[in-house]
């Protein structure tokens, strides 16, 4: 988390060339301009990164909606997102790389580290799930805040004003 | 169709199984002094099993998929009747003794306690699968 960037977009590039612009391509120029910028935005890597940890999120809401309804069923694995993907994510996100980033995806994996407690050998744990529900649930608030903060300050460099 | 609220259909399986059980455990204590039904025989205490069902999303690229729940079937306790000595009873044989249901109130309470429990947490899964939905719609609103 620590490595994000605010809005991934340099200004004062495009400036620097416009005297040499003949008058009539000036619109279509700012208009090219404008989605340019855009498009930085959408594909530098930390809101790339926001949007695959939010998949993920959603996933292991998935998960955790399985693994609740099969409490009682006997010989059920508890399944979950793939251990594997946050650290691969972070560390896609702290190289800035974006191609890493848009690769990787989410997966569900039987979790083969939990243990029945009792001889059904179901291994899902009621309170376990329910904090981690919880948590999940926290997680995708501070990830859906995040990305709107993001969309809130490119409308506002747009409106060139607050609020 | 886009699914805005994950896992809800899990939850909805898991919620209409428990509701099953409820059903089968409410009969289980109505009938507690059953002595004799069609057959001549006792009431006989009856069980749900539970068995889990793949969802259709069957990932390529995954290992795992969310599992639906279902009430797969309701089966007979098992169990021998309880015998008591009660000579006055239409139902008692020649020597006094009737044969009750194997239902024991006490574990049928304990069951229903388990149940709502569980229909408890798949309500609390819905319930966030909504604000979640509701957060992810208000992307980009303040």
């Amino acid at each position: 988390m620590a490595g994000f960037s605010l809005i991934g977009f340099s200004s004062g590039g495009l400036s620097r060339n416009l005297h040499v612009l003949p008058r009539g391509t000036w619109r279509a120029w700012q208009f090219l301009a404008k989605l340019a910028m855009i498009e930085g935005l959408y594909s530098s890597s930390s809101y790339q990164g926001l949007q695959k940890m939010l998949d993920a999120t959603v996933m292991r809401h998935e998960a955790i909606a399985s693994n609740l309804a099969n409490l009682e069923t006997p010989n059920y694995k508890r399944i979950d997102v793939d251990t594997r993907f946050d650290a691969e994510l972070s560390r896609a996100i702290g190289n800035g790389n974006s191609k890493d980033i848009a690769r990787l995806e989410p997966r569900m994996v039987v979790d083969r580290t939990a243990i029945a407690a009792n001889r059904d050998g179901n291994t899902v744990q009621l309170e376990k799930e329910m904090l981690s529900l919880q948590q999940n649930s926290m997680a995708h608030r501070m990830q859906t805040q995040f990305i709107t903060g993001r969309l809130m300050k490119l409308k506002s460099a747009i409106q060139g004003k607050v609020g | 169709m886009i699914n805005l609220m994950p896992g809800v259909e899990s939850a909805a399986s898991a919620l209409h199984a428990e509701k099953i059980r409820m059903e089968v455990i409410a009969q289980n204590i109505a009938n507690a002094n059953v002595t004799k039904m069609a057959d001549g025989k006792p009431y006989e205490r009856q069980v749900v099993r539970f068995d889990s069902i793949l969802s259709e999303k069957l990932g390529a690229d995954s290992q795992a998929v969310p599992q639906f729940v279902k009430a797969a079937s309701i089966v007979g306790d098992g169990r021998p009747p309880k015998i008591m000595f009660q000579p006055g009873h239409p139902d008692a044989n020649e020597s006094g003794m009737v044969a009750y249901p194997n239902v024991d109130v006490h574990i049928e309470m304990a069951d229903m306690i388990a149940s709502s429990r569980t229909y408890e947490a798949n309500l609390a899964v819905i319930k966030n699968a909504r604000s979640m939905a509701l957060q992810t719609l208000s992307i980009g609103h303040r």
